[in-house]
C-alpha cells in the first residue's frame, strides 16, 4: 500500500494535466460552473486521540459562478490544528501565475454562528478575482486533529454544477483500531489493504458530472457521492469512548455531561413551592418548564469538548442563560428536584435537516432536547426556547430520530409526527358584496400545528405595527384596507393560532356592465408548481413540511337582486399527492363556497413529477374559478 | 487661532438637503425635561410604559440612550473618549439578545488601537413590588480577536427576563491615527427610543463639520462656550459644548423603494475639516468646494493617473485609425475597449493607484476602471472629466458639505458634439449614455481644473419600458393562440440583457416560461440581443389555457391575459419617505384577439384614464371592438424616477386603478354556429 501512496503523491509527468482546462473531458463541462480535478484526502490515525489530515484540492473555474471555489476555508479550535497550508494559481493552459502567499491567509473568528464565546477559528485563504476564465487552483493543507469523537465526512461533490474528475480518500487505521463507514451513491467498493501495523482503506472516485437539484428534489445527501466514516474507539481529552452502537455512543455523552446538575438550596426550594399546587406530575412539569421559559434565556457559549459538554447547573441558576446542552440539563435538574426523571435527547435539529443515518451510530446531532418519560406520555421539551408550548417540537425537532441519554447507555426512538391533520388552516369568512364589486369582510382563520409556527412567531416577537404590514404583504387581495386584526394563541401540545381580519375590499368582484364577476377564492390560492423544463431526472420529495390540510369557507352576501349567471359544478381531484374538493352553492340568500385541500408527506418517481405538476395546475386553475352574477335574471339549471 | 463654527443641518422632508443654521433658527417647540438617569439606579417608572404612548407593543424599548465624547491627549496622539450610557426595558422574549451586547474595536497597522473599558452592567426586575438588581460580573465579559484589524468587546447580562430593564455602560477610547471622526450617532432603533442624547465638547483646535439626517425633530438643541486643557504644558483652550436629542423616536421601519436606510434614520455624524495646534501651521482635512476638488485633483490617486497616459497612446492611434470622422463612433469604440479588455471585480471606488497597472491585470475596481477611461478618452482629445457620486446604497450625498467619504464611485463626463454624456465602464452589456441603476443618486460631482467643478445631476434620460404586443386567435374550441412580444428597453432592457449575459439566453428564456406556469409555448425567439442601442425582444408562440372562463354558452376572458398586475405595490395608506423608483418607468400592453365567428361581444370593460398631478404619471385602458376583432390597450407611465411623500396617496390611487382594471374581463357569448 505504500506504493501505491507513493504513486499518488508523486507523478510528476502526469501532474501537468490536472492543472490544464484543456484536458477536461466534455461530459464533465456540462452544467458545470467549476470542475474538481483532484480531491485527495488522506486522514491517518495515529492512535486513539490523534490523527493528521492531509487534503489537497485541484479546481478548475469556468466561469464567474464559480469563483467561490478559488478559496479555502479550514475551521480549527483549541483541539486541533492546521500545520500548513499552500496553494497555487495556474491560468488556463496550466502554468503557475501565483503562490499562495501567507498575506493571502486570514485568520478569523468564527463568529457568523452567533456564538457569545467560542474557541473556534477559521483559516480563509483566497487568491484575488481572475479576470479570464477558465483558471485553476491548488490547495493543499495539513492538520492535526485531538478530537477523535468525529472522523471525516467525504463529499468531494459538495454543491450543485461542480463536476469531479477524480478524488480519493484514504484512511490509515493503526493496528487494531477498527474503522467503520457507511456510503452513498459511490460505485467503486473500498480498496483494503492489510500490512503489519496498519490497515489502509481507498475510496475513488472518477469522472462524476455536475448535478442540478431540481425543484423539490430529495437532500443532495441522497444524490451524491458520499462516504461517512466514524471511530470505534476515541479519545478526547481526559474522555474515552466507543461506539459500535447508539447504546455507546449515549453512554459516552452521559459520561461527558453527567454530575453537573447540582442546583442551589434556595432554588430547590422555590421549585418544590411552585409545583406544591400541583396533583399531576403533567401539572408539576408544566411549571417548571414555564418557570425555565420565563427565567432563562439562550447564549450560545460553544467551549469544552469541542461543544460537547455542558456549563453546570450552578452556573446557570447564577446568570439565567446557556446554550442548548446548559439549559437542558438545568431543566433537568430542576425536574430531578420535584421528582420527576428526564433525560437528555440528540437531535439533528432544523426544519430542512434530514434525519439521521440510524444505521451509522456517530456523532451526527446539532442540538439537545429534553426526553420526560412522563410514564408513557412522553414529552420533548425544547429549553432553549422561551415562547414554544410545552411538548411541541414542530418542524425543528418534530418528524425525526433521537437518541436518549440514559445512565444505561442510548436509546434510538423519534419524536412526534404530524400528521396533516395536526397540521392544519381552517379560514371562515364572511363578505358582503356590494354591486359595486367592493365588499367587507370578516375572516376568522385558524392556523395548527406546523401551519401555526409562523404566526406564532409573530405573535410572540413582533409589534402590533410589525405584525400589520406583514399582514398585508401576506393577504393575496388586490387592493384591500386592513380596518382591524387580532391574533390569540393556545399553547397545546398541537398550538393553535386564531387569527381575526377585517378587510375593507375594493373591487373584489369585478363589475361589468349587468354582471359582476367574483372571483370566489381570493385569500387561499394556491399557485402552480415549477414545472419540469427538462426531463425530470431525481424523486419528487414531500417532505414533513407537506403534511398539510387546508379548509375555506367563504360566505357571501349578495347584492340586492344578483343571481349566479350559471351554476358552477364542484370541483374533486384525487392524487397519489393528496386530494382537493371545491364548490359553491347557494345556501338560502347567501352563496357559500367551500374548498378542502389535503397534501400528504411522500417520495415519489421522477415519473410523477409532471402528475404533481398537473395536480397543481388543476388545483390553482380551479382556485381561481369566478362565479358570474346577473342582475335580475334567473341562474339556468 | 481658528473659532470653532458649526452649522446644523437637518435633512427635511424632501429630497434636497436643506439647511438651518441650527443655533439660530432652531424653535424649540415645548418645554423638553431631560430624565435623569443614574447608573445602577433603575425606578419605577422604567417599568411602566411610556406616557406619551410609543408602541407598547415593541419587543423593547430603549428608555434612554446616551452618549458623549471627551478628547484627551495620549503619549503620541490625540484621543477621543466615547461613553454610552443605556437603558432599555424589555418587553417581549425575542428582545432577550439584547442583553447581550458587541462592541467592536478597531486598529491600524502600526497605531495603538481602539479599546473599550469601564464596563459596567445591571438588570432589574420587579418581583412584585421588589426591585431585584443583579450586576454584570467579570465572567460575563468576553473579548474576541475576530482578526488583526477587528475585535469584539461583548457582555452578556445575567437574569434577564421578558419584562426586565437592563442597563450598561462602557466606554470607547479612540486614538486619532485610528478614526479622527467621532462615531456617528443614531437618534433611533429598530425598536422606539424614549430619550436619546448626545453630548460633545470640541477644543477650538479641531473644526469638525456636523452634519444631521433623518425626518425627526430635536427636542434639545443647545450650543455654549468653555474651555478646557487638551495638550500638556498649553494653557487651557476655548471648546464649544454641544448637547442634542430627540425625545420618543419612533422605531425605524424599511419601505419598498428608498435607497438605502441610512438615507432616512435620524443620525449626527463629524467630519474633521481642520487642526490647528498652536505654534503649527493649519491641517487642511477638506474644507470648502474649492479647496475639496483640488485636493482631488492633487492627489496621486486621482488627478495624478489622469494627467497623461502614454501608455494607452497606441490603443487611442487604433481606435482614432479606425474611426477617422464620427467623433461619436470614437467614443463608443473607446468605451467599448475599456470595458470589454478590463473586467470589474464589483467593487467600487473612486481612486485607482496605477493606470498602467490595471491596464496590465485587465481587471480593477470602479475607480481604476473609469479613470483609465478617462485617460483613454484624454489621449483621444475629448473633452473629458471624472463625476464622483455616491452609489444608492452607499446613500444620498450633500452638496453643501464637501466630504471625501459620502464618495465611493466615480464615472467619466464627455462633452461632444453639442451633448453631455456619462460612461461607466464597468458594464458591458448597458448603453453608452446610461449609467447602471447603482449610480442613479441625485447628483454628483464633476472634477475639472481651474475652478470649473460642479455637481451634475445623475437623472438617468432613459426610462424603464416594457412594452408587450400580442395577436390572438380565439379557437373553436376556445383555446386562447398567438403570439406575445416581449420588448424590454432602457433599464428594462439592460437588467435582460445582464441576466442574459450572465446565464445565457437558453436560460434566460426558462426562467421566463418559470414565471408563467400555465404558459404552452411551442417557440421563443430572441432579438436584439447584441445591437445595445434597440431593446431586448422576445416572441413567444404560444397557447394559454387559463385565459378565460367559461360557464353555459358564454365566455369570459381576461383580455390582460397573464400579464395584468394583480397586487397593489402600495399597501401601507400612509408613507413618511419619498417612493424612489431609480428611474422612469413605461409599461404598455396591446393585444388584439381575433373571434371565431357567430361569436358576439356582449360586454367591453370600460376605458378608464388617469392622471398624477403635473403629468408626473398616467395610467389609460381601453377596450375596442371592430367586426370580430377585440383591440386591448394598457400603458403605465410613471415620469418621475422620485415621488415625494406628498404624492404618495395619489401615486397608490393610481395603482389601484390599474389593479382594478387589469381584473375586468370581456364576456363573449358563443354563436349558433359555434354551439354545435
Amino acid at each position: 500500500m505504500r506504493k501505491y501512496l507513493l504513486l499518488l503523491l508523486s507523478f510528476p509527468a502526469l501532474a501537468q494535466d490536472e492543472y490544464r482546462a484543456a484536458a477536461i473531458p466534455e461530459s464533465l463541462r456540462a452544467n458545470a460552473h467549476a470542475v474538481v480535478r483532484r480531491h485527495e484526502t488522506a486522514f491517518v490515525v495515529k492512535s486513539p486521540g490523534e490523527a493528521t489530515q492531509r487534503v489537497r484540492t485541484v479546481v478548475t473555474v469556468l466561469d464567474a459562478q464559480g469563483d467561490d471555489e478559488a478559496r479555502l476555508i479550514v475551521g480549527y479550535d483549541k483541539l486541533s490544528k492546521i500545520n500548513d497550508i499552500w496553494g497555487a494559481l495556474y491560468d488556463a493552459s496550466g502554468n503557475q501565475l501565483k503562490k499562495l502567499k501567507k498575506a493571502d491567509i486570514d485568520d478569523q473568528s468564527a463568529t457568523d454562528d452567533g456564538s457569545f464565546l467560542t474557541d473556534r477559528r477559521l483559516k480563509h485563504a483566497s487568491f484575488p478575482r481572475q479576470p479570464n476564465y477558465p483558471y485553476t487552483v491548488e490547495f493543499v493543507y495539513e492538520a492535526t486533529e485531538r478530537n477523535l469523537m468525529f472522523y471525516p465526512t467525504w463529499v468531494p461533490q459538495s454543491k450543485e454544477n461542480r463536476s469531479v474528475e477524480q478524488a480519493s480518500l484514504t484512511i490509515t487505521m493503526p493496528k487494531g483500531q477498527a474503522l467503520r463507514y457507511k456510503a452513498f451513491n459511490l460505485n467503486k467498493p473500498v480498496e483494503r489493504q492489510d500490512e503489519a501495523n496498519q490497515t489502509v482503506y481507498v475510496w475513488t472516485l472518477t469522472n462524476q458530472p455536475a448535478i442540478e437539484l431540481e425543484s423539490m428534489a430529495p437532500p443532495a445527501r441522497e444524490l451524491v457521492p458520499i462516504l461517512y466514516t466514524a471511530p470505534t474507539a476515541f479519545e478526547v481529552q481526559d474522555y474515552t469512548g466507543t461506539i459500535t452502537n447508539w447504546k455507546e455512543l449515549g453512554r459516552f455523552y452521559h459520561v461527558l455531561n453527567r454530575d453537573r446538575d447540582a442546583l442551589p438550596a434556595e432554588l430547590k426550594t422555590q421549585i418544590v413551592q411552585l409545583t406544591a399546587g400541583e396533583a399531576t406530575a403533567m401539572g408539576k412539569i408544566r411549571k417548571v418548564y414555564e418557570f425555565v421559559q420565563q427565567n432563562t434565556r439562550y447564549v450560545s457559549v460553544q467551549l469544552g469538548i469541542g461543544g460537547w459538554q455542558t456549563i453546570a447547573a450552578e452556573k446557570v441558576a447564577a446568570t439565567k442563560y446557556g446554550d442548548c446542552k446548559a439549559l437542558t440539563n438545568y431543566t433537568k435538574a430542576l425536574l430531578n428536584v420535584v421528582g420527576i426523571p428526564a433525560v437528555e435527547a440528540l437531535v439533528r435539529a432544523g426544519d430542512d435537516e434530514a434525519d439521521i443515518l440510524t444505521d451509522f451510530p456517530s456523532f451526527q446531532f446539532n442540538h439537545v432536547i429534553l426526553c420526560v418519560p412522563n410514564k408513557g406520555d412522553t414529552l420533548y421539551l425544547e429549553c432553549t426556547s422561551q415562547t414554544n408550548p410545552l411538548g411541541y417540537n414542530g418542524t425543528f425537532t418534530g418528524n425525526r430520530h433521537v437518541l436518549l441519554v440514559t445512565p444505561d447507555g442510548g436509546r434510538l426512538t423519534q419524536t412526534p409526527h404530524y400528521s396533516p391533520a395536526d397540521n392544519r388552516q381552517m379560514r371562515r369568512i364572511d363578505v358582503i358584496l356590494t354591486e359595486q364589486g367592493d365588499a367587507t369582510a370578516q375572516a376568522v382563520n385558524r392556523y395548527t400545528g406546523i401551519q401555526s409556527e409562523t404566526r406564532t412567531g409573530l405573535l410572540n416577537n413582533r409589534s402590533q405595527a410589525e405584525q400589520r404590514t406583514w399582514l398585508l404583504e401576506q393577504v393575496r387581495i388586490p387592493n384591500f384596507e386592513l380596518k382591524k386584526f387580532s391574533f390569540s394563541e393556545q399553547k397545546t401540545q398541537i398550538p393553535v393560532v386564531t387569527e381575526t381580519l377585517t378587510l375593507a375590499v375594493r373591487k373584489w368582484a369585478t363589475p361589468s356592465g349587468s354582471r359582476l364577476f367574483v372571483p370566489l377564492n381570493l385569500m387561499s390560492t394556491l399557485g402552480p408548481a415549477t414545472p419540469a423544463t427538462s426531463p425530470r431526472q431525481q424523486p419528487l420529495d414531500l417532505d414533513a413540511n407537506w403534511n398539510w390540510q387546508d379548509t375555506d369557507t367563504v360566505s357571501y352576501q349578495l347584492p340586492q337582486g344578483y343571481r349566479p349567471e350559471a351554476p358552477i359544478s364542484p370541483m374533486t381531484l384525487t392524487s397519489a399527492f393528496g386530494d382537493y374538493t371545491a364548490g359553491a352553492q347557494m345556501v338560502g340568500d347567501r352563496l357559500v363556497y367551500t374548498r378542502r385541500v389535503t397534501i400528504r408527506r411522500g417520495r415519489h418517481t421522477a415519473t410523477a413529477y409532471a402528475e404533481w405538476v398537473d395536480f397543481r395546475k388543476k388545483i390553482a386553475k380551479f382556485d381561481k374559478v369566478q362565479l358570474v352574477l346577473v342582475k335580475g335574471e334567473v341562474a339556468t339549471k | 487661532m481658528y473659532p470653532v463654527r458649526s452649522t446644523l443641518c437637518r435633512l427635511a422632508v424632501l429630497v434636497s438637503l436643506i439647511c438651518l443654521n441650527g443655533y439660530n433658527s432652531f424653535v424649540q417647540a415645548q418645554k423638553v425635561v431631560a430624565p435623569v438617569v443614574k447608573l445602577g439606579r433603575a425606578n419605577q417608572a422604567d417599568f411602566t410604559p411610556s406616557p406619551l404612548g410609543a408602541d407598547s407593543t415593541a419587543e423593547a424599548e430603549v428608555l434612554y440612550d446616551f452618549g458623549e465624547v471627551r478628547f484627551e491627549s495620549g503619549n503620541s496622539d490625540i484621543w477621543m473618549e466615547f461613553t454610552r450610557h443605556r437603558r432599555i426595558r424589555i418587553l417581549k422574549k425575542s428582545a432577550l439578545e439584547r442583553a447581550t451586547v458587541q462592541v467592536p474595536t478597531y486598529k491600524v497597522q502600526g497605531s495603538e488601537r481602539e479599546y473599550v473599558g469601564s464596563v459596567e452592567g445591571y438588570t432589574y426586575n420587579m418581583n412584585g413590588q421588589d426591585l431585584s438588581i443583579d450586576k454584570l460580573t467579570k465572567a460575563g465579559i468576553v473579548t474576541e480577536r475576530v482578526n488583526d484589524r477587528l475585535t469584539l468587546e461583548k457582555f452578556s447580562l445575567p437574569n434577564v427576563r421578558e419584562g426586565s430593564v437592563i442597563e450598561y455602560k462602557y466606554v470607547v477610547r479612540t486614538p486619532f491615527a485610528v478614526s479622527n471622526n467621532p462615531r456617528v450617532w443614531l437618534f433611533q432603533d429598530d425598536v422606539p427610543v424614549r430619550w436619546s442624547e448626545y453630548k460633545i465638547t470640541i477644543p477650538a483646535y479641531f473644526y469638525y463639520k456636523i452634519i444631521m439626517g433623518g425626518y425627526l425633530d430635536l427636542a434639545v438643541n443647545q450650543q455654549s462656550n468653555t474651555s478646557m486643557d487638551l495638550l500638556p504644558g498649553q494653557p487651557g483652550v476655548p471648546a464649544q459644548s454641544y448637547r442634542f436629542a430627540v425625545e420618543n423616536a419612533p422605531a425605524f421601519r424599511n419601505e419598498k423603494y428608498i435607497t438605502t436606510s441610512s438615507d432616512y434614520l435620524s443620525k449626527i455624524e463629524f467630519e474633521l475639516a481642520s487642526i490647528t495646534f498652536p505654534n503649527s501651521a493649519v491641517r487642511n482635512y477638506s474644507v470648502d468646494w474649492p479647496a475639496f476638488d483640488r485636493s482631488l485633483l492633487e492627489a496621486d490617486v486621482f488627478g495624478g493617473q489622469i494627467k497623461r497616459a502614454p501608455f494607452l497612446r497606441d490603443v487611442a492611434a487604433l481606435i482614432r485609425a479606425q474611426n477617422p470622422t464620427d467623433s461619436l463612433a470614437r467614443l463608443q469604440a473607446a468605451y467599448d475597449f475599456v470595458r470589454k479588455s478590463i473586467k470589474w471585480d464589483d467593487s467600487n471606488s473612486y481612486t485607482c493607484n496605477s493606470l498602467k497597472k490595471v491596464f496590465e491585470a485587465k481587471k480593477g475596481d470602479a475607480g481604476d476602471i473609469n479613470l483609465l477611461l478617462v485617460g483613454l478618452l484624454k489621449e483621444l482629445d475629448f473633452d473629458v472629466h471624472p463625476v464622483i457620486l455616491s452609489t444608492r446604497t452607499h446613500g444620498r450625498i450633500s452638496d453643501v458639505y464637501p466630504l471625501m467619504r459620502q464618495y465611493n464611485y466615480v464615472v467619466a463626463h464627455v462633452q461632444t458634439n453639442g451633448q453631455a454624456i456619462m460612461l461607466d465602464a464597468t458594464d458591458p452589456v448597458i448603453r453608452m449614455g446610461m449609467l447602471p441603476t447603482r449610480c442613479l443618486n441625485g447628483q454628483g460631482r464633476l472634477i475639472a481644473p481651474d475652478g470649473q467643478s460642479r455637481f451634475v445631476s445623475l437623472a438617468p434620460k432613459e426610462r424603464d419600458t416594457e412594452l408587450l404586443t400580442g395577436a390572438f386567435t380565439l379557437a373553436d374550441d376556445g383555446e386562447v393562440k398567438g403570439t406575445l412580444k416581449h420588448s424590454r428597453g432602457g433599464y428594462s432592457g439592460w437588467a435582460a440583457r445582464t441576466l442574459v449575459q450572465a446565464d445565457g439566453e437558453a436560460k434566460y428564456l426558462e426562467e421566463a416560461k418559470k414565471k408563467r406556469p400555465t404558459w404552452q409555448v411551442t417557440k421563443s425567439e430572441v432579438n436584439g440581443g447584441t445591437d445595445l442601442n434597440t431593446s431586448l425582444d422576445v416572441t413567444h408562440t404560444l397557447t394559454i389555457p387559463e385565459a378565460y372562463n367559461e360557464a353555459a354558452d358564454r365566455i369570459y376572458l381576461l383580455p390582460m391575459l397573464t400579464e395584468a398586475r394583480t397586487e397593489n405595490p402600495f399597501k401601507e395608506a400612509e408613507r413618511k419617505y419619498p417612493v424612489d423608483f431609480g428611474t422612469a418607468i413605461d409599461e404598455s400592453y396591446m393585444t388584439t384577439f381575433t373571434l371565431p365567428e357567430g361569436y358576439v361581444v356582449e360586454e367591453i370593460p370600460k376605458a378608464a384614464a388617469l392622471s398624477l398631478p403635473d403629468k408626473a404619471g398616467r395610467f389609460t385602458y381601453q377596450v375596442g371592438q371592430t367586426g370580430n376583432q377585440l383591440q386591448v390597450i394598457s400603458r403605465l407611465t410613471l415620469r418621475k424616477p422620485v415621488y415625494f411623500a406628498e404624492e404618495y396617496a395619489t401615486l397608490r390611487e393610481l395603482f389601484a386603478l390599474v389593479v382594478a382594471k387589469h381584473a375586468e374581463r370581456i364576456v363573449i357569448k358563443r354563436g349558433e354556429v359555434a354551439k354545435k
